[in-house]
């Protein structure tokens, strides 16, 4: 019993951070922003410059009326962006968000 | 204290990289008394969305203060002051996309994982009366993988517009920009990019 306790204990503690992102993924497929927002935090634990995680929690925040925190996820993902478009993008939205 | 400096230093950045509208300096903007919205075509492959972006320049100008005239025999129009002059304002959807797919390649750090397992047992001794308690321990150490990638996606939204303004009696082209925005649902991307627009436009009447 004790065994067991102590598998199902590091099951939940070592829980991939790997399938947050699928489960963001589909959290936002199904509209549920708020639950993917959450999901998504938990994947950054892990890779906290991937500016495409960044593009997703910002657009999630746009899409929660939350500009401020759009804003600054928008700024994280232009700060590790090597890729032109997904830069040009950031650039937009921080113009229109700053201008709210 | 940094944080607020970097915030302003970062917006300014942007504002200086902006992409500006093309206008006309000999224009006087001042003398528009009318903006006449033109009828926006719809994108060749959603039907309708012209309708919506007409809708929602209409919408923009009302929102920022403008007084929009719907009169049913003529276009939507924006009245100004009373100089006299007519603008005509048309817009072109270059963008209308509904879902566009989004791959998201990401790495993750598997930390691996530390097991114990603690066994205990107890036994009573018939010769001291006395019980006798052993345990054992034994620990598992998985040492997880370093990085590992993998990739998700998700759909968003996509909205991209051109407006230019001509003066009606000289036939002048004074003033065009084009925009764009993306966003996780369609009508917010078509309502921010035409917002955007509209709030660079009424700069020029104010």
């Amino acid at each position: 019993m004790k065994i067991l306790r102590i598998f199902i204990l590091s099951g939940l503690l070592f829980a991939g951070s790997n399938d947050a992102l699928s489960k963001a993924s589909a959290a936002m497929k199904a509209g549920m922003y708020k639950e993917a927002l959450g999901h998504i935090s938990v994947s950054q634990q892990t890779d906290m410059t991937n500016p495409d995680i960044y593009r997703m929690k910002a657009l999630l925040h746009e899409a929660l009326d939350e500009p401020n925190h759009a804003l600054i996820a928008w700024q994280y993902c232009l700060k590790y962006s090597k890729n032109e478009i997904l830069s040009s993008e950031a650039k937009v939205h921080i113009q229109s968000l700053s201008l709210e | 204290m940094i944080k607020p400096f970097l915030s302003i230093s970062i917006i300014f950045l942007f504002a200086s990289c902006w992409n500006g509208p093309a206008v006309n300096e000999n224009y006087d903007f001042t003398t528009v008394s009318f903006i006449k919205i033109i009828p926006v075509n719809d994108h060749a492959y959603i039907s309708g969305s012209g309708e919506m972006v007409e809708t929602s320049l209409s919408h923009s100008f009302l929102k920022y203060g403008f007084n929009v005239n719907e009169l049913s025999s003529d276009f939507p129009t924006i009245t100004l002051g009373h100089g006299g002059k007519t603008l005509e304002l048309s817009c072109i959807i270059t963008e209308f996309t509904d879902s566009e797919i989004i791959i998201v390649p990401y790495r993750y750090e598997d930390h691996g994982s530390t097991t114990t397992t603690v066994s205990q047992s107890a036994a009573a001794d018939a010769e001291t009366n006395n019980a006798k308690t052993s345990s054992s321990t034994t620990t598992k150490t998985d040492g997880g993988a370093m990085s590992s990638g993998s990739k998700v996606n998700y759909t968003s939204a996509r909205v991209g517009i051109m407006l230019k303004m001509i003066d009606t009696d000289s036939d002048a082209l004074v003033w065009s920009n084009s925009y764009w925005y993306s966003s996780l649902e369609l009508h917010r991307a078509m309502e921010i990019c035409v917002r955007n627009g509209v709030n660079q436009m009424r700069k020029l009447f104010q």
